[in-house]
């Protein structure tokens, strides 16, 4: 009767055991190579930013030249159209960019002019960037002013 | 007798398993509370607003070709593709004769590759020359490029595929024959991005360049 009573102990003790092995058995087992996984990350978190640094220096350019041949140009609608016109013709097919030139392409975005200013607007613009089987996205919303003769007066970006 | 010690035992149990239990206790609601921060630390940041952008990255620099401002990035991209186009049509017509390959290379190809990567050098050491005085005041500066994918600037270099050079006072001074040394500092910056072409197929693009004062004088 006294040595049944022992059995849930001695139980306990083997189960404690066996969990213990098992956290050593993970702990030695534990792949402790992050170097190595964050260089993956820390290319895809470059790409990323050379991508963004990218688009919004392409839409400058383009912007810029657009308005520089302002005087053809009556519209909103000419603008956008040559603004269109323009970013697909220097479409070399950047892996990471192509909801950027959707988004031209399906003329989701704003540019237009008001009293002294042109801007150009892109909401929900989506970047990513991969490597192998991984990927991170970002979505940006992007808007750039310029002077009447193409000047910069400022980019805005907003990370969502 | 025997049962009154039997008893005594089971309370010895009882009062041991009682601090093992407030501890087990105790360990458990830590990990819930941790697992809750991390649950709160994975809600959605709040939007982040960077205003204005500095273009410093050399190759996000405009260059006028074919009459056009492009970003440098994209000349370098197109020379690169409309080599591949070129060179993929010669292998394809390799035994044809030339003046029908010459006509289906101005089919394929929106620019001729040898007169557009000209133009490019000759520009982009154009604007190389006005930063020197804009930027660095004339004093000694360098601009270094290896493109990896062969034929891209010009026969104004020492190399056909890359570009090293110095300039000093708005002028080419020398081509920066000690490129190693930028590469051992690891000075060197490094883009690479995949390129998807409907003609091509998809691509490496892997280019690594250096954009400043010179080291060691220039040389």
């Amino acid at each position: 009767m006294n040595r049944r009573g022992d059995i849930p102990m001695i139980l306990l003790f083997i189960i404690t055991l066996i969990l213990v092995a098992l956290a050593l058995f993970s702990m030695v087992s534990f792949n402790n190579n992050l170097a190595k996984n964050s260089e993956g990350r820390s290319e895809m978190l470059a790409r990323m930013a050379f991508l963004e640094d990218y688009v919004v220096a392409k839409t400058k350019n383009v912007a810029h030249d657009v308005i520089v041949r302002g005087g053809e140009l009556k519209s909103d609608e000419d603008l956008r159209a040559k603004f269109e016109e323009i970013v697909n013709e220097r479409n070399f097919g950047v892996e990471g960019t192509e909801n950027y030139f959707g988004k031209i392409l399906r003329g989701e975005f704003v540019f237009s002019r008001d009293k002294d200013k042109y801007w150009l607007e892109i909401k929900d613009l989506n970047l990513e960037a991969s490597r192998g089987a991984n990927s991170i996205k970002r979505n940006v919303n992007l808007r750039i002013e310029f002077d009447y003769s193409g000047d910069l007066i400022r980019i805005e970006r907003n990370l969502k | 007798m025997n049962f009154i010690v039997n008893r005594r035992a089971q309370i010895g149990k009882i009062v041991t398993s009682f601090p093992v239990m407030i501890l087990i206790f105790f360990v458990i609601g830590i990990y819930i509370i941790s697992a809750g921060f991390i649950y709160k630390i994975k809600e959605a940041p709040q939007s982040l607003s960077i205003e204005g952008v500095g273009f410093d990255d050399a190759l996000l620099k405009e260059v006028k070709v074919r009459d056009q401002p492009m970003l440098i990035i994209d000349s370098l991209v197109k020379s690169i593709i409309n080599d591949k186009k070129y060179n993929e049509i010669r292998k394809r017509t390799e035994g044809f004769r030339s003046d029908l390959v010459n006509e289906q290379d101005n089919r394929f190809l929106d620019s001729d590759p040898l007169t557009f990567r000209k133009e490019l050098s000759k520009n982009l050491i154009e604007l190389l020359k006005r930063e020197n005085l804009d930027l660095f005041k004339g004093e000694k500066s360098c601009f270094i490029l290896f493109t990896g994918n062969g034929n891209v600037v010009s026969e104004s270099f020492d190399d056909s595929s890359n570009i090293y050079a110095a300039f000093e006072k708005g002028e080419v001074v020398a081509s920066a024959n000690d490129v190693e040394n930028y590469k051992r500092a690891g000075l060197l910056n490094n883009k690479k991005f995949i390129i998807k072409d409907k003609g091509l197929g998809n691509f490496e693009v892997n280019l690594q360049y250096y954009y400043g004062k010179c080291l060691g004088g220039g040389k």
